[in-house]
């Protein structure tokens, strides 16, 4: 399986050489984009040193925006699945083995997800999570125990989605959406690490606004968006 | 001609005088300028024929034809808000695919 790895970056310096080294290093059967968003630190500098394979945005369109260069590159260069995957190290590509032969097994996307087999901590973030999880089921009627992270693989279908889409971000609502569109979804167990430098996309401060949109979005909106 | 006339006469004139300056600079389409014509004409209809304001007013079951005008201009204001933030979303979606589509372009390039 072609597979391809997008890191979407926004003003990582401090960790994308860690994050691509390793890749290089331990990985060399998959290919990676990094996809600079626009960042105003050196992030394009180092991509360009260090003679990485990436794509940069002239301007910050965010973390959708970034994706969404990333699925239309998987597209254009036929890759058989891609995987997103955090430009701050918070993910580890070990577990991509295992959530290709979840594709090959005929999911349409495989979700990295912290609690397959591990219970969910009681947490404001989690409580989140579980509202999330929660308009899910009752919209769709199926479960993903873990619908905020962000280590998601699709397949050459949904990249084809994902990539002429207007308005499908990588988010829990686009995930409700897909299901309830006929996707198979799968969830493995993985670890998600702590990150270990630089600031998140979602800011506390982010959050409640965050949870609003996908409540709304899942809730109420969905029932109108364009489906098969 | 009471205060209310005048005042809405004001700003008709007002209306027209700013939308024509700025289409002689070339700073409004032509095409969105549509609204505003219609907008001055609007108040102008109000302030020259108080009794229709009345009139339409009392038929609507408004206390006083002043309420009826704010109703009115809230509305319109209402539809333009709506209106222009289908064209920001427009002009988002396409600034979205063009900026995916130039950095793509740039790395088939290299």
């Amino acid at each position: 399986m072609k597979t391809l790895i997008i890191i979407p970056a926004y003003n990582e310096a401090q960790n994308i050489e860690r994050v691509v080294d390793n890749l290089i290093g331990g990985y060399p059967q998959y290919d990676y984009l990094v996809v600079n968003d626009g960042s105003s630190d050196n992030t394009a500098e180092i991509c360009k040193k260090r003679g990485y394979r990436f794509v940069s945005h002239p301007v910050n369109l965010g973390l959708a925006g970034a994706f969404r260069t990333g699925m239309m590159y998987a597209r254009r260069h036929d890759y058989d699945c891609a995987i997103q995957f955090d430009g701050d190290g918070q993910h580890d590509p070990a577990y991509i083995e295992a959530m290709i032969m979840e594709i090959e097994a005929g999911a349409d996307i495989v979700i990295g997800s912290r609690f397959v087999t591990e219970k969910k901590p009681l947490t404001a973030r989690m409580i989140g999570n579980n509202l999330i999880e929660g308009c899910i089921i009752l919209t769709t009627g199926k479960k993903i125990k873990d619908p905020t992270s962000g280590m998601r693989m699709f397949n050459k279908k949904m990249i084809k989605e994902l990539a002429d889409a207007v308005d499908l971000g990588p988010e829990p609502d686009t995930m409700a959406l897909l299901y309830r569109k006929g996707a198979n979804i799968k969830e493995i167990q993985v670890k998600i690490n702590e990150r270990i430098a630089g600031e998140s996309y979602l800011t506390a401060a982010k959050s409640l606004n965050y949870m609003l949109r996908m409540i709304n979005s899942i809730l109420f909106l969905q029932w109108f968006r364009k489906g098969d | 001609m009471s205060n209310l006339q005048i005042v809405l006469l004001c700003v008709s004139l007002l209306t027209v005088v700013s939308l024509m300056l700025k289409i002689k600079k070339s700073q409004f389409l032509i095409g969105d300028s549509i609204f505003w014509v219609f907008f001055s004409i609007l108040i102008m209809i109000m302030a020259i024929f108080p009794k229709l304001t009345s009139l339409c007013s009392e038929l609507l079951g408004f206390e006083s034809p002043s309420n009826f005008i704010f109703v009115v201009f809230i509305f319109l204001l209402l539809v333009k808000v709506f209106t222009l933030n289908l064209g920001i979303t427009r002009l988002e979606t396409k600034l979205q695919k063009l900026v995916s589509e130039l950095a793509l372009k740039e790395n088939e390039d290299k």
